[in-house]
Parts: C-alpha cells; structure tokens; sequence
C-alpha cells in the first residue's frame, strides 16, 4: 500500500520549510456580483498532515484548493508551496509541480468519458513524462490499490458513482504526489457508494499522505487530523465539530 | 512526449470518427479534384503524345477515292510543293504487281537479292518519307522528267546485293532493264518498307513497266507543325481542281488544339476550384478546432490539471488539424487515384501520373491542417483552468 500512495522524497523541497504556507491570500471576482472567494488567508499545512476543509457553499473552499494546487492565483498575498514562492512560476514550473507532485479529486470526478479507465490514470503519469510500459504498470497497480483492478478497460460510464470516484482517486495518487486535493469527494455520491471512497481516504491518512480535503461530509471530517471551516473567504473555528484546528485569529491582513 | 501527444492526437480524432471524417471532407475534396486533374492531364497528354507524335502530326496521306483509278496529275509534286505549309510530297506506287519479284534482281558486281520489292516514287514522296542517306542522293525532279533508269536501294536490299557505295556507278537488274544506283538509304522514317526496296522514279516505272489495272497510288505529304489539317483540306482542291472529290486526304486531329482545349478551359477551371475547395477545406479545419477548444475546455482544464503545460495542449492540438489535413490529403489522393485509372480504363488509356503529385498531395494536406490548427492551439492554450473545471 505505501508503495503506490506514499509521497516520493523531493530533492527540490526544502524539507526544513512546511509543505504549503499562505500569507495574507486573497482571491477576488469581479462582475456581476464581485465576491471575496478568498480575504486574507493565512494558513500553514505541514507534510503529513490531513486537512478538512468545512464550511457553507459559497465560503471560498473551492477557491482555497485552487489555489492551493496551483489552478488559480492569488490576487494578493503569498503562497510559498515547499518554500517556494509560486507567483514567480512559469507556466512549465506549476505544471510540472501539477503532474508530479500535485494530485486532484474533483467532486465530479473529470474523467475522460471516451477513454478507457486504465487510459485515464496513466494520462496522469503521461503528463510527468513516464515512458509508456512504466505509465500501464503503475496505473494498473494504482487502480488494484483502489480496488478496481477488475475494471482496467471499462469505459468510466459503465462505472458505478463510487467506481468513477476511486478511478480518479487512483489517478490522483498514480504519479505519488506530496499533497492530495481533494473537492467533496463524495458529494456527488450516496452514503453506500460512498463508503468505498471514504475508507480510501482513511487509508491514506494512516499512509501519511498530505490530504487537503473540502467536505460537507462528517463522516469524511471526522478522521481528518484537523479541521478548518471557512466563512466569507475567511478561516474560522467550527465548533460543531472534532478535532484540534488552528485558526488566523491574530489576522495580520 | 511528442509521440505521446501525437498519440493523444490520434486518439481524440478516432474517436469522433464522423466529426473528424467531415472535417477532412474539405481537405479531401480539394485534395481529389487537384490530383485528379492532374492525374487525367496527364494521362490524356501522353495519350495524346502516344497517338499524335510528332511525325504523324506533320504528314497528310492521299489516295483515290475509287480504287482503279489514278486521279494524281503528273506534276503532283510540283502542285504539292505550292501549298502553303507543304515541306515535300509526291506519290508512290508498289510495283510487285507488274510481276517484279525480288529475284528479278541480279547484282551486277557479286551476289544474289532476295526478298527485295520495287516502289515507284516521285522525288517529293520520297523527301516526305524522311529518308536518311547513308551513300549517293537522291534523285530529283529533273531525273522525274526525263525518266532516268536510277535507283535508290535500301539498306537491307543493298547488303543483299552486295553494294555498299555508289561511287563506282554500281547498277541493278530491275526486270529486264539495268538501273544506275544512286544512293543508298540508311532509315526511312515514314516508309520503312524502303529498306527492303529499290526505288526509282514513277514517270520511268510507268514507261519501262506500265501500270496494273488495279494499280494502287499514294499522296505522301510531309507538312510542317500544325498545316496538317489545312494541307488536307486545300491539296484535293491543288490537285484535282476539276474532280476534288476524286481523292481523299488523311490527317491527323491537330493535336494542339486539343491539348489546348484540354489544358486552358478545363484544367484552369479546375485547377482554380481545387485550390478554392482546398482553402475552404482549411477553413473548416480552422473553424472546428475553434469550435472544439470551445467544446472540449473541460478536457483541456483536466490534462492543465493532470500537468499538461500550455505547449502540450497547444501541440495536441496542432497535431490533431495536421493528422486531419494529412488524412484528408490521403483520402483525396486514394479517391483521385481511384478516379484517374477508372477513367484510364473506361477508355482504354495508360493511367499516367506524375510521382510528385503523389508526393505533394499529403504534404499538402498536412501543412494546410497544421496551419488551420494555429488558431485552435493559441486559443487552447489561453482558457483558465479553474473556471473550466467548474463548467
Ligand atoms: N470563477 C468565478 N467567477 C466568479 N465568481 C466565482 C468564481 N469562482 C468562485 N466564485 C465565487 O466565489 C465564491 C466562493 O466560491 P467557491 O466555489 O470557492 O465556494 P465553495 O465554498 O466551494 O462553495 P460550495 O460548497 O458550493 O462548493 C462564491 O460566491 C462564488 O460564486
Ligand atoms: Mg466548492
């Protein structure tokens, strides 16, 4: 098991710096309704650590794993991702970090419909430039992982919700990323197809994957190291639920 | 990477076959018509260079519209020579009928002829059959009035008779009157049975021998490029003003023209659309590429997402409009190809078509497809990849 899911050591951290830290970020949309997705983050997640990420719709926790994994950037603030200042990434740079050393799960699973399921996972690997013969046999070996060792050459479609959700987990995990971002892993999913999923998650938490997890499940939340719940792009306490969590509440910005 | 992109390339345009089959449709098409174009161009001329060579396309042929009769006057030649257009021309005769056989020939120096027959030509018959002399010359008009007893031999006939250089006046036995050799022909390019021949002026052949009652005449006319149709028209009138109908006249379709014809108001028109349909067909490369950044930004933001950087999507892209022109260039050449031979069939023609048409057609169709990529890979590489996840 840790074979496939645990991190590969990075010779470009700075394993004396933590994993991700945000100083003062702020992510605005502007428009018909301007919002402040993200007002003022501060925030530090060290290596090993697992993060849920609670809050009502709309509090900017989609925002927040954007920029966390490099899909958006901040209007304002810093984000040092292993020590090192990512605005200052070429375009290269940040995909480079996204194919080895990020990994996503996305509520909506954004599989490849057309493709085959073994296909979407070594996509993956393809994109960290892995020759061919290594891409199959790890994504095959990632997908026994999650349980779907059955299912290489299904198409998603003919997956089950839960199915689709593990495939992309396994396509996550393939190229053995440093964090895992994972939005409502289950929000799309009803409590039985979910449990695969959930027990997955676990699994990774006991393996010391850096998990960031946006949830609206309690179940997910409650086996999360920490906890940390958002209101209005901001980070607040949410005592409804376990945990120890740490907040901005000295917010220098 | 770059096979692995390609890879990608392929396999997003097989699996929307149909799409991708109308996206080629214009390359295709394009691709078809120019190469058919071509291909049938081609064939045609060297059909056409095949059946009007240049020696047919400068010769007019004559000849009695009724058998029996002699409807050429005696200066024929001379008639001839006054047409605009006319290099040479006179008439001919066989005369194995008046009882010459080859054995009549009996060498006055050494050895015996065989297999040798006697034509009767005017000087003009003979300088439009395009003789080259290997020994002497011929004779000419002069030798025609008077009915000189001279002889002209071919190569063949000569060797026969052993006779190799008229220089010391070598003579011939041709029935029972002795012909002086005045030159021997090496080739023969309208009259090749010369080379098996003796031959001697018709006014002499006439007196010493007569003519048969079915005697055969022919008009032989060496025109220059192009008068051959007109040399056909006027000489039946030249000759014969009071009777034209008494003889006919061969020649060749002009070939110019209808190479012209060919090549100007087909071909042009052709040509023209090809390019049209084949800048239409980019165009539509073009446009569904757009069409699909649009279409396909949820893929693309997951390949960012997965660590695609904007190069690769771009290229994939590229690749994706290049293997679509390339294909449709090959569809249309498989299809054009497939066109000219059932053409070349249907009328009995030999399929010709040039090696670089073959070259040139995908070639064609890649570079227009990578070209018609170019807006699609800019705009796919620009999209923002948070806000196409979400849609
Ligand atoms: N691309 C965008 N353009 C404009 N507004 C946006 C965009 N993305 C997010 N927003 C706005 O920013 C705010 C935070 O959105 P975000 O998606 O981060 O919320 P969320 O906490 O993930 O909500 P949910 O639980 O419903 O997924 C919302 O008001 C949203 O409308
Ligand atoms: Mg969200």
């Amino acid at each position: 098991m840790m074979l496939v899911s645990a991190p590969l050591p990075d010779p470009m951290f700075d394993a004396a710096q933590p994993l991700v830290r945000l100083e003062c970020v702020s992510r605005h949309f502007y428009g018909a309704a301007p919002t402040r997705a993200l007002d003022g983050v501060t925030m530090t997640i060290e290596r090993g650590e697992s993060v849920a990420v609670v809050g009502r719709s709309g509090s900017g926790k989609s925002s927040l794993l954007n920029v966390l994994g490099l899909l958006d950037r901040p209007d304002s603030g810093e984000y040092f991702l292993a020590g090192k200042e990512t605005s200052l990434l070429t375009d290269g740079q940040r995909s480079a970090w996204r194919a080895g050393r990020i990994g996503f799960v996305f509520q909506s699973f954004h599989l490849m419909p057309r493709r085959s399921v073994l296909d979407n996972v070594q996509l993956a690997l393809m994109y960290a430039r892995a020759p061919r013969e290594e891409r199959i046999a790890r994504a095959t070996a990632a997908l026994f992982r999650v349980g779907l060792g059955r299912k290489l050459n299904a198409m998603p479609t003919q997956l089950s919700g839960g199915e689709q959700q593990r495939v992309s987990i396994a396509r996550a995990l393939v190229a053995r990323p440093s964090i895992l971002l994972c939005d409502e892993p289950t929000g799309n999913l009803d409590s039985q197809t979910s449990e695969g999923v959930l027990r997955l998650l676990r699994e990774l938490v006991d393996d010391g994957v850096t998990l960031v997890v946006v949830t609206h499940d309690p179940g997910v939340a409650r086996f999360m190291r920490r906890v940390i719940s958002m209101r209005d792009g901001r980070l607040e306490n949410d005592p409804e639920l376990d945990g120890f969590w740490r907040t901005n509440a000295d917010r220098p910005c | 990477m770059l096979i692995d992109i390609a890879a990608e390339a392929f396999a997003s345009l097989t699996q929307r076959p149909l799409r991708t089959l109308l996206t080629m449709l214009g390359t295709t098409l394009g691709i078809a018509a120019f190469v058919a174009t071509t291909g049938i161009m081609s064939t045609a001329s060297a059909q056409i260079g095949r059946q009007f060579d240049r020696l047919k396309a400068t010769q007019v042929l004559l000849q009695a519209s009724s058998s029996g009769q002699d409807p050429f006057p005696v200066d024929t030649d001379a008639r001839l020579a006054n047409l605009h257009g006319v290099r040479a021309g006179g008439v001919y005769t066989a005369l194995d009928r008046v009882g010459l056989s080859p054995r009549a020939f009996i060498a006055f120096s050494s050895g015996t002829a065989s297999g040798g027959s006697v034509l009767a030509a005017t000087p003009g018959a003979v300088a439009a059959s395009l003789p080259r002399l290997a020994e002497g010359r011929a004779y000419d008009e002069g030798a025609q009035q008077r009915g000189d007893r001279v002889a002209l031999l071919g190569r063949v006939v000569a060797k026969q008779l052993g006779i190799d250089q008229v220089d010391n006046f070598p003579a011939v036995l041709i029935g029972d009157r002795l012909y002086l050799v005045i030159g021997i022909i090496d080739a023969d390019a309208r009259l090749p049975d010369i080379l098996t021949s003796a031959v001697i002026p018709v006014s002499s052949a006439m007196r010493d021998f007569g003519t048969a009652p079915d005697q055969q005449f022919q008009g032989l006319v060496d025109v220059r490029p192009g008068s051959a149709a007109q040399v056909a028209r006027e000489s039946v009138f030249a000759l014969r003003p009071d009777m034209p109908d008494s003889l006919q006249a061969l020649a060749p379709p002009d070939p110019s023209t209808f190479r012209n014809v060919v090549e100007n108001d087909v071909a042009s028109l052709v040509f023209a659309s090809s390019v049209v349909v084949l800048l239409i067909g980019a165009v539509v490369i073009a446009n569904s590429g757009l069409i699909a950044v649009i279409e396909r930004r949820h893929e693309i933001a997951v390949r960012r997402a997965l660590g695609a950087k904007r190069s690769q999507v771009a290229g994939q892209f590229l690749f994706e409009a290049g293997l679509t022109g390339l294909l449709g260039g090959m569809l249309g050449l498989g299809g054009a190809l497939l066109l000219v031979v059932a053409v070349s069939v249907a009328r009995e023609w030999t399929a010709t078509i040039s090696s670089w048409v073959v070259w040139a057609a995908p070639l064609v169709g890649v570079t227009l497809g990578v070209l018609a990529g170019v807006p699609a890979a800019f705009r796919s590489a620009r999209g923002d990849i948070s806000t196409n996840l979400r849609g």
